[in-house]
């Protein structure tokens, strides 16, 4: 079955059009991002169960006003007949509040024509929230029974359509795509010895992410077991391999926003001094785009209306060009890059990442075990915390296998913190693996707030990192 | 609307009980770059969500179950009947324990005061404060200033009808220092309940000194372990991860065997934790479930007194619910700032962020500046990072006598961690 655009946002088109038109003699430009996004969340442990709308679910608008030297935007949740001209009365008030700091100077935004709509659908069938709870039931009942030292097992999926619709003089886009989401929490206890393990990913279809959801689950319970005698890591300089969340969580953490444009445009970004210069081994090349590949992020067109793309962040070790929200690009004489992201209507846009990942290599993953003397193979992500001005890195990956030798001790360290500087760590890298997998289940702040739906990932690289 | 809407809830014959929650938002937001301003928005939105609690049984076994819709802004009574009974179906699939409802006293409305009548002038006053503590080296690259009030209402069918008001104002501030190599900056967040000048001229002062301390900072040589201190902006997150296993869910579900009375921080030799949690203001005197919130003792002298949570498994275990509670208060610690401070030790101003993991015993975290004091001279260090064994810690803890009082912390100014790794 093929889900439509939505029939809300459809028939707020001629709205839209009305008070683009009624303020377009005032203002020489005018926009709209129309959002409906559906999320519904479902969650199940041994005691509870829940099915509710996700925190992404939003409804509303955001209209974008430009008077010839200053940008403003009114955001709202009403915009029918009875209200439009409330609506312009509000905006028309906002942009003739006193300003009392003057503005930063502000060009024109500058569009090409364009009317399109863009659809995207599920692989595969919907499925029933009958069936899915059923599932989600006899997994989490199935995974409970792997150890006797398992306390719970936590279950999580959800299905989000998002539905976007801009609107401006010159552009109509429109755009809906699906996103499914797994996630898996095990926590074990042994006496007063008490660990946990998780994992998450997403797709594109239903019925693939309960299969996968299965063995996620079975293999997170089993972890929380082993990780019963793990133990944190002797702090120190350590070669290690990241696994691909690890990989993605240093393209995010340790690159990604660093070369977030409108970091640059307040001259917040060590990256702005580096452009063209090397910064990683020739081994390195790392994108981000929306129409990179498809997950989480893969929209068609950003907040800000312009169409999504993949963009070389770093081209064989040289830093060659940043991501870009629209106003921040004008400012800096650039094109835009699509990475105009909000985190829902009513929030800001911001130069924002999409789907981010270093490209695979030639290399083997086994050969780069085997050139390890004493060392760790570091695995999923935790969280990690940006650094654009100071490149420093903070990023926890959730456990490592010790490796010695060349193979595999049996022992595990966790949680493993990873610390440094950036360009030290991606000169350090020395091999990167043929593999490549992307994470779609995360989200991204910007600062602590603007939380966005992000995925990461890449080979496995092996490098020089200073973990504790 | 909202008498449309309870109306049919009332008359559906499925659904047992049910919660509106009704949020109202206006938010005036001011973006600065370099002392300019960037640009403006203003939001005013209504957000209305239900819950709804559907009774179901298959043979003998009975089962509450629920689910909550997100209610469009306009919407007519077929419509809700349709989103109502596709509620209905998806609260069959949930299958809890029956539980009762949190029940209702009168109607209740509460309103902190305002802050202004006019944000946007308000913003511009903030961001002017800010930057005129701006020196040759030092300013604010970026600043964003947030004016938000927000008014919930909630009605349930067991009779709440609750309303509260609150205002606020959040400044997101970078203070940069521009040396003559290169430059650094820090991230501070900052909320007020009310505008005092000198209270953001003192906040503001300190982002620019502790900045100028992060570009004079060095990474000398640091013994192994050191004491620690960590600042009141961080004491929120690490009081509240030493209570996180002492929920009435994880109660009903085993996860903690704590008993009241039980020791929580364990073998404690200094300072013991006593420690409430409350709501951030009078104002806030309702969760989402109608419970109405009072300080609830959750720790003294490090021992357990109640467990906190919701209606749910506050039901379960025969407890009584303490509801969403915002805010930690922890009783002043024995030490004065000057005892704590006594050397060798690393007094750190910014974290990336602290990470505490209380199952596997994990404290610890990258140090973006702190001042280290030998006990002959104090010196800025950034770009190391310290982690310990958190039981270990709290059986150490010093707290001091000095207090802060936050919108989501009250307690000593600053707690020390004694005998941390340094890297």
């Amino acid at each position: 079955m093929n889900t439509p655009f939505s029939p809300y946002l459809t028939e707020k088109k001629p709205i839209i059009a009305s008070l683009i038109n009624a303020l377009g003699d005032d203002y020489p430009f005018i926009s709209v991002l129309g959002t409906d996004v559906n999320g519904t969340d479902y969650a199940i442990d041994k005691s509870s169960s829940h099915i509710g709308f996700s925190d992404v679910t939003e409804m509303g608008f955001v209209i974008k006003v430009y008077d010839g030297e200053f940008y403003a935007e009114y955001a709202t949740d009403q915009l029918d007949e009875a209200t439009l001209s409330t609506v312009i009365d509000r905006i028309k008030q906002l942009m003739k509040a006193k300003r009392t700091i003057p503005s930063v100077p502000a060009g024109l935004v500058s569009e090409t024509p364009l009317t399109k709509a863009f659809n995207r659908q599920l692989n595969g069938p919907e499925i029933s929230q009958a069936e899915i709870m059923n599932a989600l039931k006899t997994i989490q009942q199935d995974t409970m029974r792997v150890d006797e030292a398992l306390i719970n097992v936590k279950l999580g999926f959800s299905v989000t359509w998002t539905h976007k619709l801009y609107m401006s003089k010159q552009k109509t886009l429109t755009q809906v795509y699906p996103w499914v989401n797994m996630r898996a929490f095990a926590l074990s206890k042994q006496e007063d010895n008490t660990k946990y393990a998780f994992d998450g990913d997403g797709g594109m279809s239903i019925k693939d992410a309960l299969t996968t959801l299965k063995t996620m689950a079975k293999d997170t319970a089993e972890l929380a077991v082993a990780l019963l005698n793990a133990h944190p890591p002797k702090p120190g300089t350590y070669s290690v391999i990241t696994d691909p969340s690890i990989s993605g969580l240093i393209a995010h953490e340790a690159f990604g926003h660093g070369v977030e444009l409108d970091m640059f445009v307040k001259d917040r970004a060590e990256a702005k001094h580096h452009m063209e210069k090397t910064v990683a081994t020739p081994l390195v090349s790392m994108h981000d785009g929306a129409s990179a590949l498809t997950n989480v992020a893969s929209y068609f067109f950003d907040d800000d209306g312009v169409l999504a793309q993949d963009t070389e962040i770093i081209k064989h070790g040289v830093l060659k060009r940043g991501i870009s929200d629209l106003l921040s690009a004008m400012q800096l004489n650039l094109t835009p890059t699509g990475n105009g992201r909000r985190e829902s209507f009513k929030r800001k846009s911001y130069s924002r990442m999409t789907n981010t990942f270093f490209k695979p290599g030639t290399d083997d993953l086994a050969t780069m075990i085997q050139s390890i003397d004493h060392g760790y193979l570091l695995v999923q992500t935790n969280n990690g915390m940006e650094d654009p001005k100071n490149w420093g890195i903070q990023c926890t990956a959730h456990y490592g296998k010790e490796i010695k030798n060349g193979k595999f001790t049996g022992k595990l360290i966790s949680p493993v913190v990873l610390s440094g500087h950036v360009i030290n760590l991606l000169t350090s890298i020395s091999a990167v693996s043929k593999d490549f997998k992307m994470i779609g289940s995360g989200f991204c702040g910007k600062g602590y707030k603007e939380w966005v739906p992000v995925s990461d990932g890449g080979p496995y690289l092996k490098a020089e990192v200073k973990i504790g | 609307m909202k008498t449309m809407i309870i109306d049919t809830v009332r008359n559906h014959h499925d659904i047992k009980d049910w919660e509106l929650i009704t949020e109202t938002t206006t938010a005036h937001e001011a973006f600065y770059a370099f002392g300019n301003l960037e640009t403006r928005r203003l939001v005013e939105t209504t957000d209305q969500s239900l819950k709804i609690y559907v009774l179901h049984q298959t043979g003998d076994h009975k089962a509450l179950g629920s689910a909550d819709i997100k209610l469009p802004r306009t919407l007519s009574s077929a419509s809700l009947t349709t989103l109502l009974n596709q509620a209905v179906e998806s609260a069959k699939l949930v299958d809890n324990k029956p539980y009762p409802r949190v029940p209702g006293t009168t109607a209740l409305n509460q309103q902190e005061q305002p802050i202004t009548s006019a944000p946007f002038q308000l913003l511009d006053a903030v961001a002017k404060t800010y930057q005129a503590q701006a020196t040759q080296h030092a300013t604010f690259n970026q600043l964003e200033a947030f004016h938000t009030t927000k008014e919930t209402h909630l009605i349930t069918s067991t009779g709440c009808d609750y309303t509260k008001t609150l205002h606020q104002v959040t400044v997101e501030a970078i203070p940069t220092y521009n040396g003559k190599q290169y430059s650094v900056e820090l991230y501070k967040l900052h909320t007020y309940k009310t505008i005092d000048d000198d209270e953001m001229t003192t906040k503001a002062k300190a982002a620019l000194r502790d900045v100028k301390h992060r570009y004079e900072a060095q990474t000398p040589p640091l013994p192994n372990t050191l004491d620690v201190l960590l600042p009141h902006g961080t004491l929120s997150q690490f009081f509240r991860a030493i209570i996180q296993d002492v929920s009435l869910q994880s109660l009903y579900q085993g996860q903690t065997t704590k008993k009241r009375g039980d020791m929580i921080q364990k073998n404690p030799k200094e300072d013991r934790i006593s420690l409430t949690l409350s709501p951030i203001s009078p104002a806030d005197f309702f969760d989402q479930e109608g419970v109405l919130l009072k300080p609830v003792s959750v720790l003294s002298e490090g021992k357990l007194m109640n467990y906190i949570g919701g209606q749910q498994y506050a039901s379960y275990c025969d407890e009584t619910p303490s509801g969403r509670l915002r805010k930690v208060c922890v009783a002043p610690g024995s030490y004065p700032l000057t005892d704590l401070k006594s050397a060798p030790h690393l007094d750190i101003i910014a974290l990336s962020g602290l990470q505490i993991e209380p199952y596997s015993g994990y404290i610890g975290g990258e140090i973006r500046l702190a001042i280290y004091d030998d006990g002959h001279t104090k010196t800025p260090i950034s770009g190391i990072s310290f982690s310990g064994n958190l039981d270990e810690a709290l059986s150490q803890l010093k707290m001091s006598q000095e207090t802060t009082n936050q919108m989501t912390y009250q307690g000593p100014t600053t707690i020390k961690l004694t005998g941390m790794h340094i890297v």
